[in-house]
């Protein structure tokens, strides 16, 4: 049994006297271009002017084009930062240091991810560990130039592999026992 | 941000505990202090152990030079490290540590030729 609105389409798109916009209006499946043509821009296509836009927001809006860009060369560059697969509550192992650098001047950071922002080109990961007895925390954007690579060293690092974590930033962590944030060994 | 009256820790073994910062060294007016900087501080509290040992007295004033924050180090290429505490090293008034031993480690940001005595005498840089 067809609906009203659906009989009603039916009708006006067989050849009655109805307007052709009344059969796309009470069309039920998903509208075809033409349809949508006929819907806005009455029964001619109209040649329609650039719409105006405050240069702020134009620029803004390249602003965003371009660091889209980049984001997506980065990601196709960078197989050793992008390719591996990390979610919060895994320990992981960033190397960080310049592409010519010596083996002194390269540095290895530890830390269970408690929380990940996605934010294009800004997109960071917040990492806890306990170094010297001393917690620390960072936050290092992974779109860095001298990020070389990431690499995950246990899974499910706050419950020992046992379960998944269940949200998406662990900030409890701070107030319970550091040794539950502890990826160094000293 | 450490300004007067912020009570920080010691970490050294120079036998004082927490120490309050009377004034932030640097300008005229200046009102908050961050890593790396030298502030005036006075002794508040020993350590328990060290009372007869200790090298300082409780009231003293001292110079301090703050190793670690709660407010995160901001670096030029977007990464931020903070601790869990504020924390200071004792110094005199050439700069000079005046304990041999420092607990816990520093930031890289205090890997200059000046702070070279400081980065000896931890356990590491972070």
């Amino acid at each position: 049994m067809l609906g009203i609105a659906a009989r009603i389409g039916r009708f006006a798109a067989s050849s009655s006297g109805l307007p052709r916009w009344t059969a796309a209006a009470f069309s039920t499946n998903l509208r075809t271009p033409e349809e949508m043509a006929v819907l806005h821009h009455g029964l001619r296509p109209r040649h329609r002017a650039p719409k105006f836009k405050s240069p702020r927001k134009r620029a803004s809006k390249l602003l965003q084009e371009l660091q889209g860009e980049l984001v997506k060369s980065n990601k196709a560059n960078k197989p050793d930062v992008w390719g591996t697969h990390f979610r919060v509550g895994d320990a992981i192992e960033l190397v960080i240091g310049r592409e010519n650098a010596e083996k002194n001047e390269i540095e290895k950071i530890r830390g269970v991810v408690l929380g990940i922002s996605r934010k294009g080109l800004d997109h960071s990961v917040l990492l806890r560990d306990v170094v010297f007895g001393q917690p620390v925390e960072r936050r290092i954007l992974l779109h860095s130039p001298l990020l070389q690579s990431v690499k995950l060293l246990e899974e499910n690092f706050v419950y020992k592999g046992k379960r998944k974590v269940k949200r998406a930033k662990l900030y409890f962590l701070r107030d319970r026992n550091p040794e539950l944030t502890r990826v160094t060994k000293w | 941000m450490i300004q007067q009256q912020t009570i920080l820790k010691v970490s050294d073994n120079s036998g004082a505990k927490t120490v309050r910062c009377i004034r932030v060294l640097g300008g005229f007016r200046k009102k908050y202090a961050k890593l790396g900087d030298n502030i005036i501080v006075s002794v508040q509290q020993l350590r328990n152990k060290s009372k007869k040992t200790s090298k300082v007295k409780k009231g003293e004033v001292y110079k301090a030079l703050i190793i670690r924050t709660k407010v995160p180090h901001k670096k030029k290429d977007g990464s931020q490290i903070w601790f869990g505490e504020n924390s200071v090293v004792l110094v005199n008034k050439q700069e000079n540590p005046v304990s041999t031993r420092i607990i816990g480690p520093l930031p890289k940001l205090l890997k200059k030729k000046k702070f070279q005595k400081f980065i000896s005498m931890s356990s590491g840089l972070i």
